[in-house]
């Protein structure tokens, strides 16, 4: 089978916008189908499947702009980082575009209403931004984060250190892009963020305290990152440091467990009690509002200020 | 043969919880489908929608032992109830864990150990799972019900009227528990409720404003029975009634259209916009913090008053 590179997904993107053979408007119209077809199995009891994203979005009648169809508009330098950093599904822009849309819809509601008060968000992780993206387009202001991975290509594995153990600066990490001399320079998703102009802050989000003042955002959210930032019996101390930095409302989604983590028993309570904290979790006026399943595991978690 | 309401109860009374081996092998099997369900996840074998047990079984978090005691129901209640109420909901324990499942998702601030107590209002309270479970978390609850006009001699829609909209003469609920002047002298579920203690308020939730003062509960829920109060194109209006009664949150889940409805084009088209306002919901400092695909439609919808 002809497995495509990076460059020709971005240029089978550009040729076929949205993944539709009639661009957008076809996308479009697929969706405005889809909310009925969808329906139409639960009625007829054929499926009782977790939406795919696309049904999320044909369940909202709320369909992603033409505008984020367009490829990510790399330069041959930056399209070479990208294939040497990133895997290849992240390199078509409105995939990325449908994932980030269908998750705000569902659990950012308030940010993604028509009207909504500007407000500011960070999000963790960014990677390619497209939830970024996706606030911006709604007026928020949106401030991003990434870092170089070290989860298994490098000297140093993140995913198993305390918060605030080993220092990944001074290590060479998984794509080679620091030398380990202290100083951090470049990222994995550099290429495409810049080319978006997005405002990303390079820091460690296994390392507190993080660069942002007490209360200086609205939002914060994390999808599928903190497995990375250090081992789940510190999650908690995370969720403290985006406590901190938060005002209204903090969106974390894990990562499903990996099969190597969900073998280690240790692990997997550890996940297990970590869950069991979170969804309880209330102090100092932050509720856990919702507790959602995900991928078949507890994972969603929405926190905040409740009146 | 098939078993009828007293012999379901029976039944229950004997095997607690539906286990052959009563509440502990309920126990047994949740904890071992925490891990089952999501083995079928890492085998992308499944990610079909969790059912009730599954639900439980990933959040690790099941009602306890005393809710598999059956209604303690006298013969002649029992008779009462098989005349009115589908024989599905005698079951005590099966309505407990569809209402557990609904609470850990959508309301877990209300369901975490040591939570403070909190004032709800369910609507539509039926069977009282949601409210008995709240009050074992040490709610003050409050349910509401009323007599309903789903047969076919009955010249009230309900769910096709405009709020506010009823008129005593015509409108006759099926077991002829409205009087002459169109109130209530009983219940399908009232013996039920009695049989468990209960506060149930009688009052027709199409019909606005409710009995209650602004603000006179920190909760508003109601599962399954808005499409019964009246037509969605004044779904907002009951929302903003809603928000008017509660102080903190309310939680709105609809039932999944009926499929004799779905060709209906102007109630589908009037339910459309009902979701479209109710995920955009702001006013008053209320949001719309969760809305939810559920049964394959957009008909969970959170709102919240931030802090």
């Amino acid at each position: 089978m002809l497995r495509l590179t990076h460059a020709e997904l971005i240029e089978q993107e550009r040729l076929r916008p949205a993944d539709h053979r009639n661009g957008h408007a076809g996308y479009v119209r697929k969706i405005r189908a889809l909310r009925e077809s969808f329906f139409q199995k639960f009625l007829k009891r054929e499926s009782k499947a977790q939406p795919s994203y696309d049904e999320v979005i044909a369940a909202f009648d709320d369909i992603p702009p033409a505008d984020l169809t367009v490829p990510y508009d790399l330069t041959p330098e930056g399209l070479d980082h990208v294939s040497r950093c990133i895997q290849r599904k992240y390199v078509i822009h409105f995939k990325n575009i449908r994932r980030s849309w269908a998750i705000l819809l569902q659990h950012m509601p308030e940010l993604m209403a028509e009207d909504c008060p500007p407000r500011v968000v960070l999000e963790m992780s960014t990677a390619h931004g497209a939830t970024l993206e996706i606030l911006r387009r709604k007026g928020h202001q949106v401030i991003g984060n990434d870092f170089a991975n070290f989860v298994g290509g490098a000297e140093l594995d993140s995913r198993f250190r305390d918060f605030g153990g080993a220092d990944l600066t001074t290590a060479r990490d998984d794509h080679g892009l620091h030398d380990g001399s202290g100083q951090v320079r470049d990222w994995p998703y550099r290429p495409i963020t810049e080319s978006l102009g997005l405002d990303v802050r390079l820091f460690d989000a296994g390392t507190p305290p993080y660069p942002f003042e007490d209360k200086s955002v609205d939002t914060v959210i994390c999808l599928d990152a903190i497995e990375h930032y250090c081992h789940p019996r510190d999650w908690m101390k995370v969720v403290a440091e985006f406590r901190r930095i938060a005002r209204r409302s903090i969106l974390l989604i894990p990562n499903a467990m990996p099969p190597y983590a969900y073998k280690d028993l240790d692990y997997r309570e550890t996940v297990y009690a970590f869950q069991r904290e979170i969804r309880q979790f209330q102090q100092d006026g932050w509720h856990c509002v919702h507790a959602g399943i995900n991928r078949n595991q507890l994972s969603v978690f929405k926190l905040m200020q409740i009146g | 043969m098939r078993a009828d309401h007293a012999a379901l109860i029976e039944r229950e009374a004997k095997f607690p919880t539906g286990h052959r081996e009563g509440y502990a092998g309920f126990e047994r099997t949740m904890q071992i489908m925490r891990d089952t369900f999501y083995e079928e996840f890492l085998r992308n074998s499944s990610q079909k929608y969790p059912n009730t047990n599954e639900v439980l079984a990933a959040i690790g978090d099941y009602p306890p032992e005393e809710f598999s005691n059956p209604y303690p129901m006298t013969p002649e209640q029992i008779a009462s109830l098989t005349r009115a109420v589908q024989r599905k909901y005698v079951l005590r324990f099966k309505n407990i864990r569809r209402s557990w499942a609904h609470l850990v998702q959508y309301m877990p601030e209300l369901m975490r150990k040591g939570a403070p107590p909190r004032d709800v209002l369910e609507l539509s309270s039926a069977h009282g799972a949601t409210l008995e479970i709240l009050r074992h978390k040490g709610h003050r609850v409050v349910g509401n019900d009323f007599p309903n006009f789903l047969s076919r001699r009955n010249g009230l829609k309900s769910h096709l009227r405009r709020v506010n909209e009823f008129d005593p003469e015509q409108h006759r609920d099926d077991a002829g528990y409205l009087d002459e002047n169109g109130v209530a002298q009983g219940w399908a579920y009232q013996p039920l409720i009695e049989s468990i203690g209960l506060d149930v308020r009688l009052f027709d939730a199409g019909i606005v404003p409710y009995p209650f003062e602004d603000g006179s509960f920190d909760t508003l829920l109601t599962f399954d029975a808005i499409e019964h109060y009246c037509n969605p194109l004044d779904w907002i209006v009951l929302a903003d009634e809603f928000t008017r009664v509660a102080r903190r949150s309310v939680l709105i889940v609809a039932n999944p259209v009926q499929e004799h409805m779905v060709a209906d084009k102007d109630y589908m088209a009037a339910f459309h916009e009902a979701q479209n306002a109710l995920r955009n919901y702001g006013r008053d400092g209320w949001e719309c913090v969760h809305a939810g695909v559920y049964r394959h439609q957009l008909t969970v919808f959170k709102l919240a008053r931030y802090a």
